[in-house]
């Protein structure tokens, strides 16, 4: 099981956050449809409990050249039934944890945070969030 | 009919007077007085409506709904919301207009308007390559919705312009066969279900 543990020196300020580099899917890779780019984007990603799916700022996609391969309609506290694309990608989480996912697309208002990761993420791992000691682990 | 008929009409048809029926639903007299008789357009703000349908009894998704909702959008002026957010529709309206100044339509065009009018979709319209990627894509899986249901339910579609790729057990199995055959180019994955569930977002960080 590959695991990850970060601590900061206020959580409840700063959120579960990470930073997690986005790369083209594999089998994109070695179809030699698309290169990765030299130097991945990295973003900084929230672990959010209250999320479906993983979204990824649009910008971060397009950096990518990505074509989508799916839509969901997605509610928020302020709209209801917005289309979004999905884009299939891998996550490179911190200390060698790789996920394939399947994402959303969207615009964030917040400018540090590029990404949330959902549900869809933490349905396959243990999430523990130990407030007292400002820690939180993420394994798979 | 006009809009101020239609209310007119349903109102005295549950028995109301114009005055027993404002009491009931706390509105004013005069406006309901001015709206029925077309004096006053009404409002064409969703909710407002809604709870005036919904004092007259009109059922949701029932003709008479969509009737009252047709309208109050005539009396305002105004285009239908649903027919302004379906593409195939709105790109119809100038020949319904040409058509209604009695200029002639090609025989290839009225047949589109007479499909349109008739099934609320025309196969021989050509897609908008303006579109955003997969419109075309979501279509197709409409279209072909209810075959797909009752021969793979819960299934995944990989879906390629106007073409059924295949059915897949898994929606990384659809994705790769995407991936393998279209490279990285638009294609539609979708779980075949007759109601997709929207996803959830409790944080207000999505600027959609």
């Amino acid at each position: 099981m590959s695991s990850l543990t970060s601590q900061f020196p206020n959580l409840q300020q700063s959120g579960p956050v990470l930073q997690v580099k986005i790369d083209i899917p594999q089998v994109l890779k070695d179809s030699k449809a698309v290169k990765s780019p030299p130097q991945l984007p990295e973003i900084q990603a929230m672990i959010d409990t209250g999320a479906t799916g993983t979204v990824i700022k649009e910008e971060v996609i397009k950096s990518l050249k990505l074509e989508p391969v799916g839509v969901v309609r997605i509610n928020t506290p302020s709209s209801n039934d917005v289309l979004c694309n999905r884009y299939s990608v891998r996550l490179l989480l911190p200390n060698n944890v790789t996920v394939n996912a399947i994402v959303i697309g969207a615009p964030l208002k917040n400018q540090h945070i590029q990404g949330l990761i959902g549900r869809d993420i933490l349905r396959h791992g243990v999430f523990i969030y130990t407030g007292y000691i400002n820690q939180f682990t993420l394994s798979f | 009919m006009t809009f101020g008929e239609f209310f007119r009409q349903r109102r005295i048809a549950l028995g109301y007077t114009l005055r027993s029926f404002c009491k009931t639903f706390q509105l004013d007299p005069g406006n309901v007085s001015r709206l029925e008789r077309d004096i006053i357009p009404p409002s064409v703000d969703e909710e407002k409506l809604a709870g005036y349908a919904i004092a007259l009894q009109i059922k949701k998704e029932t003709p008479e709904w969509v009737t009252f909702f047709d309208l109050a959008h005539t009396a305002k002026g105004r285009i239908p919301k649903d027919l302004l957010d379906e593409k195939d529709y709105y790109k119809m309206f100038p020949f319904i207009y040409k058509t209604v100044r009695g200029e002639k339509l090609g025989k290839e065009k009225m047949v589109q308007l007479i499909n349109l009018v008739n099934f609320g979709n025309d196969t021989n319209i050509s897609y908008n390559k303006t579109m955003t990627p997969l419109q075309q894509e979501l279509k197709t899986f409409e279209n072909k919705k209810s075959e797909l249901l009752s021969r793979s339910k819960g299934k995944f579609v990989l879906i390629k312009k106007e073409k059924v790729i295949g059915i897949f057990e898994t929606e990384e199995d659809a994705i790769n066969q995407g991936y393998v055959k279209f490279k990285n180019t638009p294609f539609l994955v979708k779980q075949i279900l007759e109601t997709d569930p929207n996803y959830n977002f409790l944080s207000n960080l999505i600027n959609v």
